[in-house]
């Protein structure tokens, strides 16, 4: 994975992951929905051989990678408690 | 709520199990992790010295490639991060060799490995019928790939799930039976003075029988809850299919977390 900022604010973050795809970013978004704190997740592979995805997140005043470092704890913990049951 | 395994049944080449409690995005990405980000061993190159067979070395080569290998993930390397940086090494590859001559069915078993434990998971797979005076001699190279690659790499046939409605029959039901009479499924039954569900697990979520209720009795509601039904090839046991996908999905949040951490 590799991640660059195309754009940041106090408020919004434009990333590109490059490597990923629909099978993270989907349920990255998923995480940061569920975040009171987000009015925008959303991602967007423009072109689907290149693998350039984009993700866009819009907080209420949050630090926008604050609020993905969250939702990424939120997948590891999920993560854990069923590998724990297999 | 926190989300459970509950598994059904489990034999070397199909589980069933229900993923409880768990959000649609989970759910497929845990399906889809499970089919293209697992790695597992393929024929991926091969060096024919000689083949007087009716096939081409092209056709032979693809033959070659979808016959799943017993692998074991602790012993090999990706090839793009193995030491050799790509080249080629034992640690990241594996050959297989046959020099056999017809008449004779050359089966997956006829190739000798390098190493004894890294076989083809299935050993009466037909490769090729050979006849009278035709040779074939080959060297067939595997490595580490994902199913994101090419379907080969893929440690599981199916793969898939659905959602385990919930039922719910309300007062305003008059037992008319059309519901149980139109579910193809056979779902439902009826128990006494109401409708039961008999095998909710069955539910296709067809919605067949809320169109037949007159008295819109009937009602289907998605949860959270997912059944999953998954076909091994052999070259993974499927619990380490399983828990490896996990993982998976787990070190992408964590290495975003890192790159974060280190742009902060
Ligand atoms: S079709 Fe409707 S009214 Fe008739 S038995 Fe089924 S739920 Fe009850
Ligand atoms: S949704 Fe379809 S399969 Fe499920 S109970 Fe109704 S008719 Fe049967
Ligand atoms: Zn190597």
């Amino acid at each position: 994975m590799e991640v660059k900022i195309v754009e940041i604010g106090d408020d919004f973050v434009k990333l590109v992951l490059r490597g990923e795809g629909h099978t993270y970013l989907n349920l990255l978004q998923h995480y940061l929905l569920e975040d009171e704190d987000v009015i925008v997740a959303r991602y967007n592979i423009p072109h689907p051989l290149v693998g350039e995805p984009h993700l866009y997140v819009r907080t209420k005043g949050k630090n926008p990678l604050e609020v993905i470092r969250r939702a990424n704890e939120k997948i590891v913990e999920a993560c854990n408690t069923l590998i724990e049951q297999i | 709520m926190k989300p459970k395994i509950e598994i059904l049944e489990e034999s070397d080449f199909k589980i069933r199990f229900i993923l409880k409690n768990v959000s649609p995005a989970l759910a497929n990405s845990f399906r889809r992790a499970m089919k293209a980000e697992v790695p597992t061993l393929a024929v991926d190159y091969v060096d024919f010295y000689v083949n007087s067979s009716y096939l081409y070395d092209e056709i032979l080569a693809h033959r070659l490639g979808m016959l799943p290998i017993k692998t074991d993930l602790e012993k090999f390397n990706m090839q793009n991060e193995c030491v050799c940086g790509g080249e080629g090494c034992p640690n990241c590859q594996i050959s297989f060799r046959l020099n056999v001559e017809g008449p004779k069915v050359v089966y997956s078993e006829d190739f000798i490995s390098d190493d004894p434990e890294i076989v083809f998971a299935i050993d009466n797979i037909p490769v090729l019928e050979l006849f009278e005076g035709q040779q074939l001699m080959l060297e067939a190279v595997a490595r580490l790939g994902t199913g994101r690659e090419h379907a080969k790499f893929q440690p599981v046939s199916v793969c898939a799930y659905k959602i385990i409605p919930e039922i719910e029959i309300t007062e305003d039901c008059t037992l008319c039976k059309d519901c149980i009479e139109a579910c193809p499924r056979d779902v439902l039954e009826a128990g006494g003075d109401k409708i039961a569900v008999k095998d909710v697990l069955n539910c296709s979520l067809c919605m067949e029988c809320i169109k037949v209720c007159e008295q819109n009795a009937i009602k289907v509601n998605e949860t959270n809850n997912f059944l999953f039904t998954v076909e091994a090839t052999g070259a993974l046991p499927l619990r380490v299919v399983m828990r490896k996908a996990l993982e998976i999905l787990r070190s992408k949040a964590e290495e975003m977390n890192k790159i974060i951490e280190e742009i902060q």
